[in-house]
Protein backbone atom coordinates (compact mmCIF):
# COMPACT_ATOMS: atom_id res chain seq x y z
CA UNK A 1 0.00 0.00 0.00
CA UNK A 2 1.36 3.60 -0.94
CA UNK A 3 1.19 6.78 1.46
CA UNK A 4 -0.50 9.53 -1.01
CA UNK A 5 0.74 12.22 1.77
CA UNK A 6 4.32 11.89 -0.06
CA UNK A 7 2.76 12.62 -3.61
CA UNK A 8 1.81 15.56 -4.77
CA UNK A 9 -1.94 15.57 -6.46
CA UNK A 10 -3.57 17.79 -8.06
CA UNK A 11 -7.04 18.27 -9.24
CA UNK A 12 -8.52 19.21 -13.16
CA UNK A 13 -8.41 23.50 -11.66
CA UNK A 14 -4.91 23.25 -11.03
CA UNK A 15 -4.48 21.99 -14.40
CA UNK A 16 -6.90 23.99 -16.46
CA UNK A 17 -7.52 27.07 -14.04
CA UNK A 18 -10.03 27.93 -11.61
CA UNK A 19 -13.26 28.03 -14.13
CA UNK A 20 -12.04 24.22 -15.08
CA UNK A 21 -14.97 22.89 -17.38
CA UNK A 22 -14.01 19.63 -17.34
CA UNK A 23 -13.86 19.67 -13.01
CA UNK A 24 -17.46 20.52 -13.49
CA UNK A 25 -18.25 17.66 -15.97
CA UNK A 26 -16.20 15.37 -13.02
CA UNK A 27 -18.14 16.52 -10.38
CA UNK A 28 -21.59 16.37 -11.69
CA UNK A 29 -20.42 12.84 -13.32
CA UNK A 30 -19.50 11.63 -9.49
CA UNK A 31 -22.67 13.12 -7.99
CA UNK A 32 -24.86 9.93 -9.09
CA UNK A 33 -22.14 7.25 -8.73
CA UNK A 34 -20.33 8.20 -5.84
CA UNK A 35 -23.29 6.48 -2.75
CA UNK A 36 -23.05 3.44 -5.23
CA UNK A 37 -19.14 2.79 -3.93
CA UNK A 38 -20.92 2.15 -0.36
CA UNK A 39 -21.17 -1.23 -1.58
CA UNK A 40 -18.06 -1.50 -1.63
CA UNK A 41 -16.72 -4.05 0.97
CA UNK A 42 -13.50 -5.28 0.01
CA UNK A 43 -11.30 -2.39 -1.38
CA UNK A 44 -8.56 -4.82 -2.43
CA UNK A 45 -11.00 -6.64 -4.72
CA UNK A 46 -11.85 -3.17 -6.19
CA UNK A 47 -8.41 -2.04 -6.92
CA UNK A 48 -7.79 -5.77 -8.13
CA UNK A 49 -11.03 -5.52 -10.62
CA UNK A 50 -10.00 -2.27 -11.66
CA UNK A 51 -5.94 -2.29 -11.89
CA UNK A 52 -5.02 -0.23 -9.11
CA UNK A 53 -3.39 -0.21 -6.22
CA UNK A 54 -4.77 0.89 -2.92
CA UNK A 55 -3.17 3.55 -1.11
CA UNK A 56 -3.42 5.35 2.16
CA UNK A 57 -3.88 9.34 2.49
CA UNK A 58 -3.58 9.08 6.38
CA UNK A 59 -6.60 11.28 6.62
CA UNK A 60 -8.93 9.44 7.96
CA UNK A 61 -10.52 8.87 4.73
CA UNK A 62 -12.05 4.96 4.40
CA UNK A 63 -10.66 4.02 0.89
CA UNK A 64 -7.92 5.64 -1.62
CA UNK A 65 -6.92 3.75 -4.47
CA UNK A 66 -4.09 4.97 -7.47
CA UNK A 67 -4.75 3.87 -11.13
CA UNK A 68 -2.60 4.43 -13.48
CA UNK A 69 -3.44 6.31 -16.84
CA UNK A 70 -0.11 6.71 -18.76
CA UNK A 71 3.59 5.88 -17.34
CA UNK A 72 3.71 9.09 -15.38
CA UNK A 73 0.35 9.61 -15.27
CA UNK A 74 -1.73 8.45 -12.72
CA UNK A 75 -5.74 8.87 -11.03
CA UNK A 76 -6.38 9.21 -7.22
CA UNK A 77 -9.95 8.00 -6.28
CA UNK A 78 -10.58 9.45 -2.42
CA UNK A 79 -13.53 7.74 -0.35
CA UNK A 80 -15.56 8.60 2.33
CA UNK A 81 -18.50 6.82 3.09
CA UNK A 82 -21.67 8.73 4.22
CA UNK A 83 -21.95 9.27 8.43
CA UNK A 84 -24.22 11.28 10.62
CA UNK A 85 -23.18 14.68 9.07
CA UNK A 86 -21.90 14.65 5.46
CA UNK A 87 -22.95 12.59 2.34
CA UNK A 88 -20.93 9.79 0.74
CA UNK A 89 -17.92 11.92 -0.53
CA UNK A 90 -15.51 10.65 -3.61
CA UNK A 91 -12.84 12.93 -4.65
CA UNK A 92 -10.31 11.86 -7.76
CA UNK A 93 -6.85 13.57 -7.93
CA UNK A 94 -4.21 13.41 -10.50
CA UNK A 95 -0.51 13.20 -10.46
CA UNK A 96 2.79 12.00 -11.71
CA UNK A 97 5.42 13.64 -13.52
CA UNK A 98 3.78 13.41 -17.37
CA UNK A 99 0.03 14.70 -16.36
CA UNK A 100 0.39 18.20 -16.81
CA UNK A 101 0.43 18.05 -20.85
CA UNK A 102 -2.50 15.29 -20.89
CA UNK A 103 -5.51 17.87 -21.23
CA UNK A 104 -8.22 18.20 -18.73
CA UNK A 105 -10.81 16.94 -20.85
CA UNK A 106 -9.16 13.49 -21.33
CA UNK A 107 -7.99 13.52 -17.70
CA UNK A 108 -12.13 13.82 -16.75
CA UNK A 109 -12.93 11.13 -19.03
CA UNK A 110 -10.58 8.32 -18.11
CA UNK A 111 -11.79 9.26 -14.07
CA UNK A 112 -15.22 9.27 -15.04
CA UNK A 113 -14.28 5.87 -16.76
CA UNK A 114 -12.89 4.64 -14.29
CA UNK A 115 -15.25 4.90 -11.77
CA UNK A 116 -17.55 3.56 -14.30
CA UNK A 117 -15.74 0.34 -13.99
CA UNK A 118 -16.07 -0.03 -9.86
CA UNK A 119 -19.27 0.65 -10.67
CA UNK A 120 -19.26 -2.62 -12.46
CA UNK A 121 -17.45 -4.70 -9.68
CA UNK A 122 -19.98 -3.20 -7.11
CA UNK A 123 -22.72 -4.83 -9.54
CA UNK A 124 -20.65 -8.14 -10.11
CA UNK A 125 -19.91 -8.63 -6.04
CA UNK A 126 -23.21 -7.76 -4.95
CA UNK A 127 -25.36 -9.68 -7.41
CA UNK A 128 -28.02 -10.40 -4.64
CA UNK A 129 -28.85 -6.57 -3.40
CA UNK A 130 -30.55 -3.95 -5.16
CA UNK A 131 -28.15 -1.72 -5.82
CA UNK A 132 -28.65 1.97 -7.17
CA UNK A 133 -30.37 2.42 -10.77
CA UNK A 134 -26.73 3.94 -11.79
CA UNK A 135 -25.11 0.68 -11.07
CA UNK A 136 -27.05 -0.96 -14.00
CA UNK A 137 -26.68 1.98 -16.43
CA UNK A 138 -22.53 1.06 -16.92
CA UNK B 1 -11.20 -12.14 -35.80
CA UNK B 2 -8.64 -14.63 -34.03
CA UNK B 3 -5.27 -14.00 -34.46
CA UNK B 4 -2.24 -15.49 -33.03
CA UNK B 5 -0.04 -12.74 -30.59
CA UNK B 6 2.93 -13.09 -30.05
CA UNK B 7 3.39 -15.02 -26.59
CA UNK B 8 1.56 -17.65 -29.09
CA UNK B 9 -1.92 -17.58 -27.74
CA UNK B 10 -4.74 -16.98 -29.55
CA UNK B 11 -6.85 -13.45 -29.34
CA UNK B 12 -10.18 -12.81 -30.32
CA UNK B 13 -9.86 -8.98 -31.30
CA UNK B 14 -13.12 -7.37 -32.14
CA UNK B 15 -14.44 -3.68 -33.26
CA UNK B 16 -16.78 -1.32 -32.06
CA UNK B 17 -19.81 -2.92 -34.65
CA UNK B 18 -19.13 -6.20 -32.28
CA UNK B 19 -20.18 -4.16 -29.69
CA UNK B 20 -22.32 -1.53 -30.20
CA UNK B 21 -24.13 -3.74 -33.37
CA UNK B 22 -23.79 -3.34 -36.91
CA UNK B 23 -24.70 0.55 -37.35
CA UNK B 24 -21.92 1.63 -34.62
CA UNK B 25 -22.30 4.92 -33.81
CA UNK B 26 -19.08 5.03 -31.92
CA UNK B 27 -17.13 3.32 -35.11
CA UNK B 28 -18.11 6.19 -37.26
CA UNK B 29 -17.21 8.79 -34.77
CA UNK B 30 -13.81 6.80 -33.90
CA UNK B 31 -13.29 6.70 -38.06
CA UNK B 32 -13.81 10.51 -38.02
CA UNK B 33 -11.52 11.31 -35.42
CA UNK B 34 -8.68 9.47 -36.78
CA UNK B 35 -8.75 10.52 -40.07
CA UNK B 36 -6.75 13.80 -39.75
CA UNK B 37 -4.85 12.01 -36.76
CA UNK B 38 -3.05 9.44 -39.21
CA UNK B 39 -0.62 11.34 -40.68
CA UNK B 40 0.60 12.23 -37.85
CA UNK B 41 1.59 8.70 -37.06
CA UNK B 42 4.09 8.48 -40.18
CA UNK B 43 6.39 10.66 -37.74
CA UNK B 44 6.46 7.39 -35.29
CA UNK B 45 10.60 5.65 -35.94
CA UNK B 46 10.40 3.48 -32.74
CA UNK B 47 7.47 1.88 -31.81
CA UNK B 48 8.53 0.60 -29.04
CA UNK B 49 9.54 3.67 -27.60
CA UNK B 50 5.59 4.66 -28.38
CA UNK B 51 4.44 1.45 -26.51
CA UNK B 52 6.19 2.35 -23.31
CA UNK B 53 5.03 6.14 -23.22
CA UNK B 54 1.35 4.99 -23.39
CA UNK B 55 2.03 2.08 -21.33
CA UNK B 56 1.68 -0.53 -23.47
CA UNK B 57 3.27 -3.48 -25.25
CA UNK B 58 4.34 -3.88 -28.80
CA UNK B 59 2.46 -6.77 -30.66
CA UNK B 60 2.15 -8.32 -33.84
CA UNK B 61 -0.14 -9.45 -35.50
CA UNK B 62 0.54 -10.89 -38.99
CA UNK B 63 -1.47 -8.19 -40.75
CA UNK B 64 1.00 -7.18 -42.41
CA UNK B 65 1.14 -3.86 -40.29
CA UNK B 66 4.25 -1.78 -39.37
CA UNK B 67 3.27 -2.21 -35.76
CA UNK B 68 0.89 -2.94 -33.00
CA UNK B 69 0.38 -1.76 -29.73
CA UNK B 70 -1.67 -3.19 -26.90
CA UNK B 71 -2.80 -0.95 -24.15
CA UNK B 72 -3.96 -2.50 -21.23
CA UNK B 73 -7.29 -0.64 -19.95
CA UNK B 74 -8.30 -2.66 -16.84
CA UNK B 75 -7.97 -6.20 -16.46
CA UNK B 76 -9.48 -8.53 -19.01
CA UNK B 77 -9.78 -5.23 -21.50
CA UNK B 78 -7.24 -3.87 -24.10
CA UNK B 79 -7.30 -1.89 -26.82
CA UNK B 80 -5.21 -2.92 -29.70
CA UNK B 81 -4.32 -0.43 -32.27
CA UNK B 82 -2.71 -1.79 -35.45
CA UNK B 83 -0.41 0.67 -37.91
CA UNK B 84 0.33 0.15 -41.45
CA UNK B 85 2.38 3.37 -43.16
CA UNK B 86 1.11 5.02 -46.96
CA UNK B 87 3.18 3.20 -49.63
CA UNK B 88 2.54 3.56 -53.38
CA UNK B 89 -0.80 2.32 -53.29
CA UNK B 90 -2.58 2.92 -49.89
CA UNK B 91 -2.35 6.04 -47.75
CA UNK B 92 -1.50 5.00 -43.71
CA UNK B 93 -4.49 3.02 -41.92
CA UNK B 94 -4.56 2.82 -37.90
CA UNK B 95 -7.24 0.41 -37.14
CA UNK B 96 -8.41 -0.26 -33.44
CA UNK B 97 -9.42 -3.66 -32.10
CA UNK B 98 -10.67 -4.45 -28.37
CA UNK B 99 -9.80 -7.55 -26.70
CA UNK B 100 -10.19 -9.23 -23.57
CA UNK B 101 -12.70 -11.85 -21.39
CA UNK B 102 -14.11 -8.57 -19.96
CA UNK B 103 -14.35 -7.02 -22.61
CA UNK B 104 -18.67 -7.51 -23.34
CA UNK B 105 -19.01 -5.42 -19.61
CA UNK B 106 -17.51 -1.92 -21.55
CA UNK B 107 -19.71 0.23 -23.69
CA UNK B 108 -18.85 1.16 -27.37
CA UNK B 109 -18.82 4.98 -26.08
CA UNK B 110 -16.37 4.26 -23.17
CA UNK B 111 -14.02 2.28 -25.50
CA UNK B 112 -14.66 4.66 -28.50
CA UNK B 113 -13.21 7.77 -25.43
CA UNK B 114 -10.79 5.55 -24.32
CA UNK B 115 -9.10 4.97 -27.93
CA UNK B 116 -9.21 8.18 -29.07
CA UNK B 117 -7.53 9.71 -25.70
CA UNK B 118 -4.75 6.70 -26.30
CA UNK B 119 -4.26 8.22 -30.06
CA UNK B 120 -3.58 12.01 -28.29
CA UNK B 121 -1.09 10.34 -26.34
CA UNK B 122 0.87 9.18 -29.21
CA UNK B 123 0.47 12.18 -30.72
CA UNK B 124 2.08 13.91 -27.87
CA UNK B 125 5.03 10.73 -28.19
CA UNK B 126 5.17 12.40 -31.43
CA UNK B 127 5.50 16.25 -30.68
CA UNK B 128 7.65 15.51 -28.11
CA UNK B 129 10.08 12.67 -30.47
CA UNK B 130 10.05 15.34 -33.49
CA UNK B 131 11.17 18.46 -32.07
CA UNK B 132 12.38 21.03 -34.82
CA UNK B 133 10.19 19.28 -37.73
CA UNK B 134 6.99 20.75 -39.20
CA UNK B 135 4.85 18.12 -37.95
CA UNK B 136 1.07 17.63 -38.33
CA UNK B 137 -1.21 20.83 -37.01
CA UNK B 138 -3.65 18.18 -35.26
CA UNK B 139 0.09 17.41 -33.29
CA UNK B 140 -0.26 21.12 -31.73
CA UNK B 141 -4.29 20.44 -30.54
CA UNK B 142 -3.78 17.87 -27.91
Amino acid sequence: MGLLKDKKLISLREIEGPASPHQRQLEMALKNKQQALEYVADVAALAEFVGGKVQSLGLGEDWALSKEIYPGVEAFFVFNRADTEFPSSLKVLFGGENVKPVRGEELASFAILYVSHMLRYVKESNRDKKLPEVCYKV
Amino acid sequence: MARKSQNNHYKILIGLPEIDGAVSYHQREINRALKPRLKALEYVAEASKLAEFIGGRLEWLGLREDWTIAKPIFPGVEIYFVFTRANGEAPPSLKVFYSGDRISLMKGDDLSRLALACINQMLRFVRVNNPGKHLPDICYKV
